[in-house]
């Protein structure tokens, strides 16, 4: 896959439909796609059909996946570039897509996190994730990531899949950006002059400001979207009781 | 919200604002008020307002009950001045209003992590042998200086709380107390115009003010609202009776605050003008200006509420009545 990759032109490569969600270079390639998407890469509720770069060894590929295949992406994340948090509601239903990502090219730079915390996933292997939840990726490393994610229909074998996958799924770890967040936090923790100080903003934006100095000042290395991750966490935190 | 168990920071300048136990284990959602006041109708709205703040969302932290107790032991806090129980719709907002003005009183209006504990052993019965300690602590941690000039602690409580009474003095045995209630037919016209959690069924969650009727969801508004308040009047007046509570009477606001109660309320004779200033104006809907409502609202409700408040309710209301009469000579008034 990776040679399939590499032999694709430059050209194939549009930028991502969705462009308020990301800093740097983020973009993919359709090999299946909606017959009623505005942009080959967006969703749509039409009819799904292969790409013109789909060839024989993409769909030989795909037809692994042994149930009905709605839309397959490459998507290329460059070096340095991060995807905003987000949750893709539309995948949480019970009779939505169910999406997997196929890693064939990453290291050990990229962050993806799903809830905070990191999931450890290596080129070569398929994934199936709950990205209903808030997730988010960064890649801190001087490579290209790029996965190929697939929008599969439910299906029995599906379901076998995943449930023969779980014994041996790799457990998700803390992020470094989350730990040296948290770290400060019990720095902040033990420091009433500190919190009266980061307490007096008001303004989001400014109080994002003053944690990154401060954490820049004590030697903590975190950035801009773990502050706001950890923001829209501690929103979430305080919801949740209300749901059922 | 993290850094967990940490037991050597000082938590003054914060209040508990969740507790709730998370498969099997109790856990405090904390939130930093620092020199914010708690001024708003009830503690949910202050706590809404400091989660307005950044800071609140990104560094709340949550502990067990213990740092909640060993906080408690390095910094005990005022105790509770006096406990203010009610009916419902009874002015027990105003009141919290007129003392919230001072700064000397840190008033407290229904918090939902003192419901919380108080009803604890409902949902989890592992937590009773818990329960006296955690809700001294979480009083403790509500009672600390965080202004600097603070010297009572005034707590209201949510009105099916009643009920727990014996549990809160065994807690706080000396800390006097208070019920206020008023004519039935109005607590329910109230209802019936804009009904509180206790009068939908289920709503509130595990208590003994629950209807043991199987027929309950099948009630009428009226029967359901007309024996709920019955049961909170009979429950307050068995609770006066028998814990030496103060009857005290929706009519008697705004005066008795600065007159009867005074000493109770722990105000000084100069806090009067303060605390009359805040009944000024609507307890619950701060722009409305308040005006009593007993000449102005013959309660207009329909023929078949007033028999079912006439059948579940007045019994309790007259003998309540009776023992405010009973109770006049024994208040101090304001000198």
């Amino acid at each position: 896959m990776r040679a399939a990759v590499a032999a694709l032109p430059q050209d194939a490569w549009q930028p991502h439909f969705n462009t308020g969600y990301y800093n740097g270079d983020w973009s993919g390639v359709a090999l299946r796609s909606f017959d009623d998407a505005p942009l080959p890469l967006a969703p749509g509720n039409g009819a799904a059909k292969d790409t013109a770069h789909c060839d024989g060894f993409w769909r030989e590929q795909l037809a692994r996946l042994q149930t009905e295949l709605r839309s397959a992406r490459l998507l290329r994340l460059g070096p340095g570039a991060s995807i905003h948090e987000h949750r893709d509601y539309d995948l949480g239903t019970p009779e939505g897509d169910l999406r997997v990502h196929i890693p064939i090219v990453t290291d050990a730079q990229v962050d993806f996190l799903l809830d905070g915390m990191r999931v450890p996933m290596l080129a070569g292997e398929c994934w199936f994730l709950d990205l209903s939840r808030p997730h988010r990726v960064d890649n801190h490393g001087g490579c290209e990531r790029i996965h190929l994610v697939v929008d599969c229909r439910p299906s029995p074998w599906f379901t076998a899949q995943i449930d023969a996958g779980f014994l041996d799924t790799p457990a998700s770890q803390p992020s470094r950006g989350n730990e040296a967040f948290a770290a400060f936090r019990d720095h902040v923790h033990a420091d009433p002059a500190l919190q009266a100080m980061l307490d007096g903003h008001q303004d989001n934006r400014a109080f994002v400001h003053a944690v990154l100095a401060l954490a820049a000042d004590t030697g903590h290395c975190f950035g801009e979207q773990d502050v706001r991750a950890a923001i829209a966490r501690g929103r979430r935190d305080w919801a949740e009781q209300w749901l059922v | 919200m993290a850094g967990l168990n940490r037991v050597d920071d000082d938590l003054r300048a914060w209040l508990p604002i969740r507790l709730w136990p998370d498969e099997g284990e109790w856990s405090v959602d904390w939130c930093r008020f620092g020199p914010q006041p708690l001024r708003e109708p009830f503690f949910y709205d202050s706590v809404a307002m400091a989660l307005q703040r950044p800071f609140n969302l990104a560094f709340r932290r949550r502990t067990g009950m213990q740092a909640l107790l060993e906080w408690h032991a390095r910094s005990p806090g005022i105790a509770p001045t006096a406990f203010i129980f009610h009916a419902s719709r009874c002015g027990s907002t105003l009141m919290a209003r007129m003392l919230s003005r001072l700064d000397s009183h840190t008033v407290l209006s229904e918090p939902s992590p003192l419901d919380a504990a108080l009803r604890a052993h409902y949902r989890d019965p592992f937590a009773a042998e818990h329960q006296e300690s955690w809700i001294r602590a979480l009083l403790g941690a509500y009672g600390q200086r965080r202004l600097g000039g603070e010297r009572a602690l005034m707590v209201k409580l949510d009105a099916w709380n009643i009920f727990e009474l014996p549990l809160l003095r065994r807690c706080f045995p000396d800390t006097p107390w208070l019920f206020l209630y008023r004519d039935p037919l109005q607590i329910a016209a109230s209802h019936l115009h804009s009904p509180g959690r206790h009068m939908v069924p289920g709503l509130i969650g595990p208590s003994p003010l629950a209807l043991t009727d199987e027929h309950e969801q099948t009630l009428s508004r009226s029967e359901y609202i007309a024996r709920t308040i019955g049961r909170l009047l009979a429950a307050g007046l068995e609770q006066c009776r028998r814990h030496g509570g103060l009857a005290v009477h929706y009519d008697e606001l705004p005066g008795a605050v600065t007159g009867r109660l005074a000493r109770l309320l722990a105000l000084d004779p100069s806090d009067a003008a303060a605390a009359l200033a805040g009944a000024a104006h609507h307890s619950k809907r701060p722009g409305e200006r308040f005006g009593p409502d007993r000449q102005d609202k013959p309660p207009a409700v329909d023929d078949a509420t007033r028999q079912q408040v006439e059948q579940w309710a007045m019994q309790p209301y007259a003998a309540l009545e009776a023992l405010r009469a009973d109770q006049r000579p024994m208040v101090a008034q304001l000198p």
